[in-house]
């Protein structure tokens, strides 16, 4: 648990430091400031086990990173960051579900799959998220558009077929 | 997942506005993880849990380990939040009511926790199983059917012997005294001597006064008897109050009474009248004490229109001319009912846990806002009406406990019964 404990902090600390860095780069020192003070609030979010901060705090580092994106911070450390946060929050969660209950199976086996698939899950995300910002095509607006749409509706097939009470 | 699915659209959304793709980018690991998510959730989930207790009757207030296993009788890996939900009335003493596993196909989890209870039937429900996926964004709940039920039944105190006198015994040799000369421990009468008679048995003084007959001592029959324990459970004569209900002191006073009365060997039956009436045919030995102990565990206050005087109590249930006792605080309809049945031949006692000290004791720990002078004179009154009530029960021969509750039950018992035990030989007198 500890272990799992000084992964989530250090996942959160390495995003901050890449999306604050990058924008502290770019002369975006207010920017920066905000990334750290959300960085600070999910902090106390984790040591409070108050899921909303945590889940509020990547909320905000992601569109600070997109919004970085959007003003021409470079992409490969901010990916990198958003790639981080996603796996604090996660770790976040399972110690949260994992605090919830005295009695564990299996603990460390849990934990270890756990960090394995998610390891697996965020490589591979960072990886198709890098080469999609390198390669480049010429689309036009309309194809891009369409190409987004249909990116929506599959998003929104693939969630109802698999849970249609939802 | 309501906060993955809000970003990974708010992300495309400002892509497509910002047409930057290195933000639609950023939406393609938020992707990944709910895809992944969502292809481990298990979408037939097959569980099933059992809950074994150590004992499934216990006495007050000791500890009873309950066992709970599930299994995955699936075939997917599920990783499961078991939640054990604590009958009510139960306290957790040790352990823990809630674990967490990843179950592959075949396998399982147990985990035991501690409880204790008071009086009465604790019944175990459904065992709430939250299935997830390993991120615990989409959850499936389940309840699994293994109810168990834990009768926790009123501890019996040991007794002294309790004197009973009732008309009529049984034909086994006990330590009843049965009005019938024979062998025996205490005096009974004279009678003209018999051949085969035991010399030492001879009243020699007596026979000294007649010149032709001998007279012999004849000694008291011992054997054995019948008794019926009446347990009142009305509502109307149970007084209840935050520091709990008289009724529970009633259920003490009969188990005690029953393990006695018992243990000395007689048949013992019970009936308890409240809201229904509940019956353990007479019986001997231990097999006989568990069952009027289930039953008293079981048992609780209750209303019925119906019953809500005791002239439908079954004393057909109880021989002739046997020993009924009846434990209850008393009201004022129900000394008639027992004068008819002291008139029917029956021996009778009541035990009766006095509602009125209960109650001023209560009174008194709590702030009742009632004036001092007003609160005494009330007690006085009821005092009084349970004084002539008592009275006029033991002028008909119905031996009577009355039993302020902050007394040991056994002491009060001793006390009283010699003292009734005087009283009612005198009245016979």
């Amino acid at each position: 648990m500890n272990q799992l404990s000084t992964l989530a902090r250090a996942s959160l600390a390495g995003a901050l430091v890449l999306l604050a860095g990058a924008y502290a780069l770019m002369g975006g020192w207010a920017f920066a400031g905000a990334v750290i003070a959300i960085g600070a609030l999910w902090a106390f979010g984790m040591r409070r086990r108050a899921m909303a901060l945590v889940s509020v705090g990547l909320a905000g580092l992601t569109l600070l990173a997109a919004f970085g994106l959007a003003q021409g911070l470079p992409a490969a450390p901010v990916l990198l960051a958003g790639v981080l946060a996603l796996a604090a929050w996660d770790m976040a969660r399972l110690l949260h579900r994992l605090g919830s209950v005295e009695h564990i199976e299996n603990r460390d086996l849990l934990i270890r799959q756990h960090l394995t698939q998610l390891a697996g899950v965020c490589g591979a995300g960072l990886l198709i998220a890098l080469a999609a910002s390198v390669i480049r095509l010429n689309l036009s607006f309309a194809a891009v558009f369409a190409l987004g749409l249909a990116a929506l509706w599959a998003l929104s097939r693939l969630s109802h077929s698999r849970f249609p009470e939802s | 997942m309501t906060t993955l699915l809000g970003l990974i659209f708010a992300l495309l959304l400002f892509g497509l506005a910002a047409l930057n793709g290195n933000v639609i980018a950023l939406a393609v690991p938020f992707v990944a993880y709910l895809g992944w998510s969502m292809l481990r959730r298990p979408e037939r989930i097959r569980l099933a849990a059992t809950r074994s207790l150590s004992l499934e009757r216990v006495s007050n207030g000791r500890p009873v380990e309950v066992t709970v296993t599930v299994q995955n009788q699936g075939e997917s890996v599920v990783e499961v939040r078991i939640d054990d939900p604590i009958a009510p009335g139960l306290e957790l003493v040790d352990g823990t009511t809630s674990a967490i596993a990843i179950l592959g196909p075949g396998g399982h989890i147990a985990f035991r926790y501690t409880v204790r209870g008071q009086r009465g039937e604790h019944r175990f429900r459904d065992i709430l199983i939250d299935a997830t996926d390993s991120a615990g964004l989409f959850h499936t709940g389940l309840a699994l059917d293994a109810r168990a039920t834990l009768v926790v039944v009123p501890t019996a105190q040991r007794l002294r012997r309790i004197n009973i006198r009732p008309p009529r015994t049984r034909g086994f040799a006990g330590p009843i005294p049965a009005r019938q000369g024979g062998s025996g421990i205490d005096f009974f009468g004279l009678r003209e001597y018999q051949v085969g008679d035991r010399l030492r048995r001879i009243n020699w003084r007596a026979s000294a006064r007649h010149e032709q007959e001998l007279f012999t001592n004849d000694l008291e029959q011992e054997r054995l008897a019948d008794v019926g324990i009446i347990v009142d459970a009305r509502d109307e004569t149970n007084t209840r109050t935050t520091n709990g209900s008289l009724f529970e002191h009633s259920v003490a006073a009969a188990a005690t009474l029953a393990d006695t009365f018992l243990s000395e060997g007689n048949r013992v039956g019970m009936v308890i009248y409240g809201s229904a009436i509940v019956n353990v045919f007479p019986g001997y030995g231990r097999a006989q004490k568990m069952r009027i102990l289930r039953a008293l565990g079981r048992a609780s206050t209750g209303h019925n229109e119906a019953l809500r005087h005791l002239d439908r109590l079954p004393t057909r249930a109880f021989p002739a001319q046997s020993q009924v006792v009846f434990v209850s605080p008393l009201s004022r309809d129900d000394a008639p009912v027992l004068t008819r049945m002291r008139a029917r031949g029956y021996a009778v006692m009541v035990i009766s846990p006095d509602p009125v000290s209960f109650e001023a004791q209560w009174l008194k720990s709590v702030s009742s806002g009632l004036d001092p002078a007003f609160q005494h004179t009330a007690v006085r009154m009821l005092e009084v009406e349970r004084r002539l009530i008592l009275r006029q029960l033991r002028q008909v021969g119905v031996q009577v406990v009355n039993w302020d509750v902050s007394q040991p039950f056994d002491h009060v018992v001793r006390q009283q019964l010699t003292i009734e035990q005087l009283k009612v030989e005198r009245l016979r007198h």
